[in-house]
């Protein structure tokens, strides 16, 4: 029998929870979860409606969902994606599509090492927010993106992922803290971060 | 303006405001504000931009927070430290790279499948 | 990844030893599973549950063929076998059916079909 890899062929279909702790390939096509503690590999070709929790992660295909990796991400050429992505790696070959929210966790470490300005908002509350619950009150990255059209556009794409599982992917996806990216404004609190008051610091 | 040489912002200089133009442009130094340019943004890696950007090109190697609109691409390279929106019809992230934020792109899904939201 | 393929003759599919699949498995390709289903297994061709394997669910198959633990209604267009070792509870459908020694069945079985 050779080789224990799990493959879900071309022509198979899987709607339900998959969980292991082997190497999963899917050529053909899954909805609903996969939580595995190794590698998951979408091919070309095959569709994955899932939240994804894996330890690596290597998309040609289709994946709809969030996803979760404790190692890294490789979207290449012809992946296309719609999820939010929490992985303390991630590569975007030139081509690939992606829609969604990224979050590479110790971005912050790093922030943080550089520059002991106000790093502001610690880990806590991102940790329950850590799904797509949009832009404005999000403690987590992109504070920086809530314009009024920003705000509009994560609108869209938050509902999009009511991620179920996203408490214990938050668990998983926030390694140390999640990038609350110090802003040069200080206290970062509010609502509607500093890029949404476009204050141009002028003279 | 005009003319083929890139504008260039050194390493010790620091630009608050707008700028705009179709020239391309590389930063090595600072800029807060807004940037709109017709033309290839480089932010190189000792670079900070705090700005809402537009440019129809974007090579990212330094700190970029800020919206980031990209008409034809944006590339985040692998010393690059991005926070905030990228959006850009073709957007590369290279291995090393640290981004947090979202990334907007039109994705065709396949028929039969539905982004999530319905 | 396309190395096994056609020469293997287990299948397309394969449900590796650690994993768990709870939901339902269709296609079109023979699938063989060596891990724990729960669910349903409903394909058009033909399903191998090998030893260690687990399968909590009602399977239908062209072939089905058993080694593992089969807990379920198994309906097989072809034959249905139970091998050696293989454990079988629930009811059986197939115009042909084979129980090797060894093997442990309980339940109804329908070759009238």
């Amino acid at each position: 029998m050779a080789d224990k890899e799990t493959v879900i062929g071309v022509e198979t279909r899987i709607s339900g929870e998959i969980r292991g702790e082997e190497d999963l390939v899917v050529k053909g096509r899954v909805d609903g979860k996969i939580h595995l503690s190794h590698a998951l590999t979408v091919e070309k070709g095959a569709i994955v409606q899932a939240d994804v929790d894996v330890r690596n992660l290597v998309i040609s295909g289709t994946l709809v969902g969030n996803i979760v990796a404790s190692e890294s991400v490789r979207l290449l050429a012809t992946a296309r994606v719609v999820g939010d992505l929490a992985a303390p790696r991630v590569i975007m070959d030139a081509g690939a599509a992606y829609r969604g929210r990224v979050d590479m966790g110790d971005i912050e470490a790093a922030r943080a090492a550089v520059a002991s300005r106000s790093v502001a908002k610690p880990v806590a509350s991102s940790a329950s927010t850590a799904k797509a619950s949009t832009a404005t009150n999000r403690p987590a990255p992109p504070r920086v993106a809530p314009t009024p059209k920003t705000a509009a556009f994560a609108a869209k794409v938050a509902p999009r992922f009511v991620a179920p599982s996203a408490s214990d992917r938050s668990a998983e996806s926030a390694p140390a803290a999640p990038p609350a990216f110090p802003r040069v404004a200080g206290s970062v609190g509010s609502a509607a971060p500093a890029w949404a008051k476009k204050k141009i610091r002028r003279r | 303006m005009a003319s083929e040489d890139p504008c260039f912002i050194g390493s010790k200089t620091t630009v608050r405001g707008q700028v705009s133009g179709k020239q391309d442009l590389v930063v090595e130094g600072r800029i807060e504000g807004h940037i709109r340019l017709e033309s290839h943004l480089t932010v190189e890696e000792s670079a900070t931009v705090e700005a809402d950007i537009e440019a129809t090109m974007a090579t990212l190697k330094g700190e970029v927070r800020g919206p980031v609109v990209a008409t034809r691409s944006a590339v985040l390279e692998a010393t690059a430290r991005v926070a905030g929106k990228v959006k850009a019809p073709s957007i590369t992230i290279v291995d090393g790279a640290r981004f947090s934020g979202e990334i907007e792109m039109d994705v065709e899904l396949p028929a039969g499948v539905v982004a999530g939201n319905a | 990844m396309a190395k096994e393929k056609e020469t293997k003759p287990m299948g397309n599919t394969v449900i590796g030893s650690s994993i768990v699949v709870d939901g339902e498995i269709s296609g079109e390709e023979p699938i063989t599973i060596l891990g724990t289903v729960k669910g349903k297994v409903a394909v058009a061709q033909g399903v191998v549950v090998e030893a260690g394997a687990t399968v909590e669910a009602d399977i239908e198959g062209q072939t089905v063929t058993v080694s593992g633990k089969v807990t379920g209604n198994v309906t097989a267009r072809e034959k249905l076998e139970l091998r050696p070792e293989s454990k079988m509870v629930g009811n059986a459908k197939a115009p042909r059916i084979v129980v090797a020694d060894g093997a442990s069945f309980k339940g109804n079985v329908d070759m009238d079909v």
